[in-house]
């Protein structure tokens, strides 16, 4: 959904803000939990952790045996809603905020995002943000007429075969990257079909923008500029990649 | 008519290659463009033509693993080359610019893979890739030298360690324009 | 002065002694290089040589063999002066049995590993660009 065009029926699936940072090269997230999940225990009363498990196997010194160990380490922590919609994250890359359909607009979480963003840093002493990046991946159905669909009514990007009347597409990946010169921020399009379903096509319209550049924890002003930075980038992206016929979908 | 976008071209199947990664987010649909992104890697990866060249660096990491598999490898204590050592190894080499000079690798006795640029006997970069996502670095140039740490996301070389090598080995990218 | 060692030296390893590092690993040389990872020290800090240049061959082999056991395989040499080390602020000692065995120590040492780490690399490649290849013939 563009903020801009305010859509009824806006086809967003998942927004996602990162706030990757550089973090104490000793950060122990398994001692930070209990903090973590009462700190943000208001508004994410459920708290997971996210492990990972890594299985190794070598060979024995006895034909056909093998010597197994297996190391698990928590990676990772997520605080969710009590509708599981709308997730903070904290990683061991950094700071991520995640809301999935229904989406309203991103200034109606901003505050929340501000306010989680506080508790991470407090409880994990990022020493410096690398990079924040903002994901809003969208599934478009366009609706199909004889089993088919011109991709061409629906996509300003879309693919051509070498020759339409002898080949139907079966799906396609495209993917293309691009950066913004008078930001220099960057954007990562990727457009996935998925298997027809009830006389429709979805489509896969993920938007990733990134500003790469380096800034202090507790500068939140900047944070806050370049979410918006990437906002607007990301809606015009939207809109252009679209045809008016697709946006009309969602109005 | 759409405006001219400027594309820099520092590898686009990194870029795909990210994609394949595991995310931050967690819709369905997240995992349905990382499986479809993960196809076109694994397709590229078997051409000898696309991937060729990394998949022997990849292959020699392999085989160091195998040569350097039990504590005590180089008889005197020698740390085993843990999984986890190799994945980010991998990772490494995946990240390194398309056309990029690759590197020769070494054990070394902490368990950690060396990537050692060597242009001559007195000009060479290396790097320690090891059990933390931060990368030790080091180089000779003649009589200059120097070393650093940075930090390694698991998907893009930092920038200081590319500019090192480049510097070594005269290395150039280019951006592309595309209207 | 110190009584001579099991071996014969003199205790005190001298600026112009060769010493030998035996390359433990087919990764720790090039075609003509020897590479900073052939010289990095072990978990206890030291980086074992012999004090032995490249020549006779097999009394050097016939050393790194009593010193590595039957059990390690090795690949060859890389000899350098004890000068070179110790312009790189490290030292050498003797440290026998097995013969001729020393050890070369005070690598830098930093509270963030990877910082130690980095600045014995940098060591190592200045050590490793000043030493000679000696391979194990086929």
């Amino acid at each position: 959904m563009t903020d801009a065009l305010h859509l009824a029926h806006a086809p967003i699936i998942e927004a996602v803000l990162d706030i990757n940072c550089d973090l104490p090269p000793t950060i122990d997230f398994a001692a930070l939990q209990e903090r973590a999940k009462q700190a943000l225990s208001a508004s994410y009363p459920i708290a997971r952790r996210q492990i990972t498990q890594r299985h190794e196997l070598r060979t024995a010194a006895a034909v056909g045996t093998a010597d197994v160990a297996v190391r698990e380490q928590v990676t990772g922590l997520q605080f969710l809603h009590t509708d599981e919609k709308q997730i903070v994250q904290f990683r061991s890359a950094g700071y991520t905020f995640n809301r999935l359909a229904p989406y309203s607009s991103l200034d109606d979480y901003l505050a929340d995002i501000e306010w989680s963003w506080n508790i991470f840093r407090e409880l994990t002493r990022p020493v410096q943000i690398r990079a924040i990046g903002l994901r809003f991946i969208n599934r478009i159905l366009l609706p199909m007429t004889g089993g088919g669909v011109d991709l061409s009514e629906y996509l300003r990007l879309s693919p051509q075969l070498a020759d339409g009347k002898t080949l139907e597409f079966v799906g396609f990946m495209h993917q293309h990257v691009a950066v913004e010169v008078a930001t220099e921020n960057q954007v990562n399009v990727n457009l996935v079909t998925q298997l027809p379903e009830n006389d429709q096509l979805p489509i896969i319209l993920d938007i990733e923008t990134s500003d790469q550049r380096n800034r202090l924890p507790e500068d939140w002003q900047g944070v806050r500029e370049a979410i918006v930075s990437l906002r607007s980038l990301k809606n015009r992206v939207f809109e252009r990649t679209l045809t008016e016929e697709c946006l009309n979908l969602f109005r | 008519m759409s405006e001219p976008v400027s594309i820099a071209v520092a590898g686009y199947t990194l870029a795909l290659y990210l994609a394949t990664r595991t995310s931050s987010a967690v819709s369905r649909e997240a995992a349905a463009i990382r499986d479809a992104a993960s196809a076109i890697i694994a397709s590229r990866d078997r051409s000898l033509a696309l991937f060729g060249a990394k998949s022997s660096v990849i292959d020699r990491i392999n085989e160091l693993a195998l040569e350097c598999a039990s504590d005590g490898w180089n008889g005197e204590g020698g740390v085993s080359i843990s999984g986890e050592v190799i994945d980010r190894a991998v990772s490494f080499v995946r990240a390194l610019p398309d056309g990029f000079t690759l590197p020769d690798i070494a054990p070394e006795p902490d368990g950690s893979i060396s990537f050692d640029w060597i242009v001559a006997r007195t000009r060479a970069f290396s790097v320690s890739v090891g059990a933390t996502n931060r990368l030790a670095f080091a180089w000779i140039d003649g009589t200059d030298r120097g070393h650093g740490v940075a930090r390694f996301d698991g998907d893009t070389v930092p920038a200081r360690i590319l500019g090192g090598i480049r510097d070594l080995t005269d290395e150039r990218s280019t951006a592309v324009r595309v209207a | 002065m110190s009584d001579p060692l099991p071996s014969g030296l003199p205790e005190i390893v001298a600026d112009e002694e060769d010493l030998a590092r035996i390359l433990r690993s087919s990764g720790h040389f090039s075609t003509t290089v020897v590479k900073g990872a052939a010289f990095l020290p072990a978990k206890d800090g030291m980086t074992s040589v012999i004090r032995h240049g490249a020549e006779p061959r097999q009394e050097l082999w016939k050393l790194a063999r009593a010193f590595l056991g039957s059990e390690v395989k090795f690949h060859g040499a890389a000899v350098c002066k004890a000068t070179v080390v110790r312009a790189q602020h490290l030292n050498v000692v003797a440290d026998e049995p097995p013969p001729r065995h020393a050890n070369v120590v005070e690598w830098p040492v930093h509270a963030d590993p990877e910082l130690q780490k980095a600045r014995q690399k940098e060591i190592a490649l200045v050590i490793a660009s000043q030493s000679v290849l000696v391979k194990v013939e086929a």
